[in-house]
């Protein structure tokens, strides 16, 4: 019996990464005590919150059966789609846009982007990552030649979203604060975590990803169900672009360029199936932390910046060697 | 003798007529346009250089894609190749040059075994440990380009002998000896994957990986093998990057992947394994050539030519698309006629 609970425990997805958390933290705590001080842990925090909204975008896609290359330029698009109208708004007409709208603008333009995704992936047969990753160049391409590839500088942002970029709660005697963008982060996570687990398009997500056949033989809509997913995962990827370019404050267009695999990369690590039908948002969240706290960390315990890409290289090796190997062992005991 | 010509055409690959004619469109709306820029022998002997090393990432992109899997490390084995060779160069020749032809045919050496053993742990990875083929190559990218980076602390290798540079400029007759030994590379993989037992067994697997083992074929080791030939090619790549570009960097041409995986699902190879023919790639990299040096000639920035790639992507997917389901209607048609005339015959 307690055999058997430590057998399902070992097959839980999440459960490697809860160990390497420890693990890591244990290893980098006793080299440097700096790291589990308050402020470490604020920082580590406030680095992984636009990740990790980016993150449960990539999660829904990935459940949904295939990787999503775009999403990165998603958020870029919308973020500085947005910043660059609300700007000009204030320069010129003197309107200072609610912070909700700012961000409302950002998740409608992310979606609208997202609907694209979907026209093709439903459309056409072929694999998930080729459509994206042209997507990914198209939005690219457009955002360059007619909205702007200047930066938008501090003084020229929204005024409300430097303010909301400065916000800090659960100050401590020192004044250091928690970034308010891990609140955002936090709330769009539980609200993932609602819609995939509780609400009926979540589950035909799930349906979809594991089996396409017996989805569609159930009575789902496959299409409707794919616009739901890129219109969510590219309404998610808007607003992660916004907090993203809040929390530098700089509208900088070439800012996420090139990051796409360290963010699939932490969702994988986080347990879900790169062939759709599993994943969970805590599996995100830990993943997404998982490997900040190793990009952020080395250094501190004195391992020298250049071998951040070669360690992350193992651990996503290791991540997935042990997944293949959990999913070999599920095999056989059914 | 119109008609006798016309109809073989029809009777040839589908695809293959296509890229054809693209290419043939391409140069000469080129010609029209900037005909006496883009005719100069310059420029013809820039593009067959240029021609080579999307080339061969672009013949690893196809062999990992028939067997329904991809390769996205292939591009940091060739850095990891140039920076060991760097390394082993700097140390090892004579500051007169004298032992340099020795050395760097020590390097080829270097780079074979290098691209064999990277694609032997992509292999391994992926049909021993049960990795999805993203994911390992994904994992493997970063570890080769962690340890390209621990080697040189993200600095560049270069200055290599003046051998090798003069290698990588030659002519023979008039054409780039590196296009010519691409060329003989890109037939060979041809004849591999169309004409070996191996390359059968490969395009079954692709195809129905559960169909190709009951019916015997070893699909770990035809896993293997595809993974280290593609690994070979990339180390042999990473000779040529060092040859043109006189350095070695960790994170250099990471953008050819992507430009690897287009030309090949423009060329008809289908990344869902099993499909296509390795000879179209070619085609479609010179179509795609002649649109790159085209859009350069044209003064459009690189972020707006890959987008229209992105675009091309799109398009020539959708023809696919709309090309087959035309196909399968007709035929389809074709089965309910038979059906409806067949007993009333009788």
């Amino acid at each position: 019996m307690k055999d058997e609970r430590l057998k399902k425990l070992l097959l839980k997805k999440e459960f490697l990464s809860v160990v390497m958390i420890v693990l890591f933290s244990a290893v980098f705590g006793a080299v440097n005590p700096a790291f589990f001080t308050v402020v470490n842990l604020y920082d580590l925090l406030k680095v992984c919150s636009y990740p990790a909204i980016f993150a449960c975008g990539v999660m829904i896609v990935l459940i949904n059966g295939g990787v999503d290359f775009s999403f990165l330029w998603v958020g870029m698009f919308s973020a500085y789609s947005a910043s660059k109208l609300f700007s000009i708004l204030q320069a010129q007409h003197g309107f200072t846009a609610p912070l909700i709208l700012i961000y409302a603008v950002c998740v409608l333009i992310g979606a609208i982007l997202g609907s694209f995704n979907a026209t093709f992936v439903s459309g056409f047969k072929v694999p998930v990552f080729i459509t994206t990753l042209s997507s990914a160049n198209i939005f690219m391409g457009i955002m360059f030649q007619f909205i702007g590839s200047e930066y938008i500088f501090p003084e020229q942002m929204p005024a409300r979203m430097i303010a909301f970029s400065n916000t800090v709660f659960l100050k401590t005697a020192s004044g250091v604060g928690l970034h308010v963008s891990v609140a955002v982060a936090a709330a769009v996570m539980v609200l993932v975590h609602f819609i995939m687990k509780y609400t009926l398009m979540g589950r035909s997500v799930y349906a979809l990803g594991g089996d396409i056949a017996a989805t569609e033989r159930i009575g789902f809509n496959l299409n409707r169900v794919r616009l739901f997913v890129y219109m969510l995962a590219g309404g998610i990827g808007g607003l992660a672009g916004g907090i993203g370019v809040s929390n530098i404050q700089v509208a900088n267009p070439y800012d996420f360029q090139g990051r796409e695999m360290t963010i699939i990369a932490a969702v994988v690590i986080g347990g879900a199936r790169i062939t759709g039908g599993s994943g969970s948002v805590a599996g995100v969240a830990l993943g997404v932390l998982l490997t900040n706290i190793l990009s952020q960390n080395l250094v501190l315990i004195g391992v020298p910046p250049e071998y951040n890409k070669f360690v992350f290289g193992l651990l996503i090796i290791f991540a997935a060697a042990v997944q293949a190997v959990q999913e070999k062992f599920e095999r056989e005991r059914r | 003798m119109i008609e006798n010509i016309l109809g073989r055409i029809k009777k040839m690959d589908r695809k293959f007529t296509q890229l054809a004619m693209i290419s043939v469109f391409l140069f000469v709306l080129m010609t029209a346009l900037r005909g006496d820029r883009f005719l100069r022998p310059a420029n013809i002997d820039s593009m067959l250089f240029q021609l080579v090393e999307p080339g061969l990432f672009a013949m690893c992109i196809a062999i990992a894609y028939l067997s329904k899997g991809i390769d996205l490390s292939i591009v940091t084995i060739a850095n990891l190749v140039g920076i060991v060779n760097g390394i082993l160069l700097r140390r090892t020749v004579l500051p007169d040059g004298s032992n340099a032809t020795a050395m760097l045919l020590a390097c080829l050496a270097v780079s074979v075994l290098i691209g064999l053993l990277c694609g032997l742990l992509n292999g391994v990875l992926i049909a021993k440990v049960g990795i999805f083929p993203i994911l390992a190559t994904l994992g493997t990218q970063n570890v080769f380009m962690g340890i390209g980076m621990i080697l040189t602390r993200g600095r560049a290798e270069g200055n290599f002998p003046k051998a090798l540079l003069e290698f990588g400029n030659a002519h023979v007759g008039g054409v780039p000896l590196l296009t010519i030994l691409f060329l003989v590379m890109f037939a060979a993989l041809c004849a591999v994957v169309h004409k070996t037992p191996y390359g059968l067994k490969l395009q079954w697997m692709g195809s129905n990986s559960k169909a190709s083992w009951y019916s015997g074929v070893d699909n770990v080791k035809v896993t293997l093998t595809t993974y280290m030939i593609s690994g070979l090619m990339a180390g042999l790549c990473g000779m040529v990057i060092m040859a043109r570009s006189n350095s070695a960097k960790a994170d250099y041409g990471v953008s050819y992947v992507f430009q690897a995986l287009l030309t090949c699902v423009l060329g008809g190879i289908s990344p869902l394994g099993g499909r296509g023919k390795v000879y179209n790639v070619l085609l479609s990299l010179i179509a795609l050539q002649i649109l790159g040096t085209g859009f350069n000639m044209l003064r459009v920035s690189p972020l707006i030519r890959d987008s229209i790639f992105g675009f091309l992507l799109v398009i020539s997917i959708l023809l696919d698309y709309i090309a087959e389901k035309r196909r399968a209607e007709i035929l389809n048609r074709r089965a309910v006629n038979k059906n409806e005339t067949d007993p009333a015959g009788q």
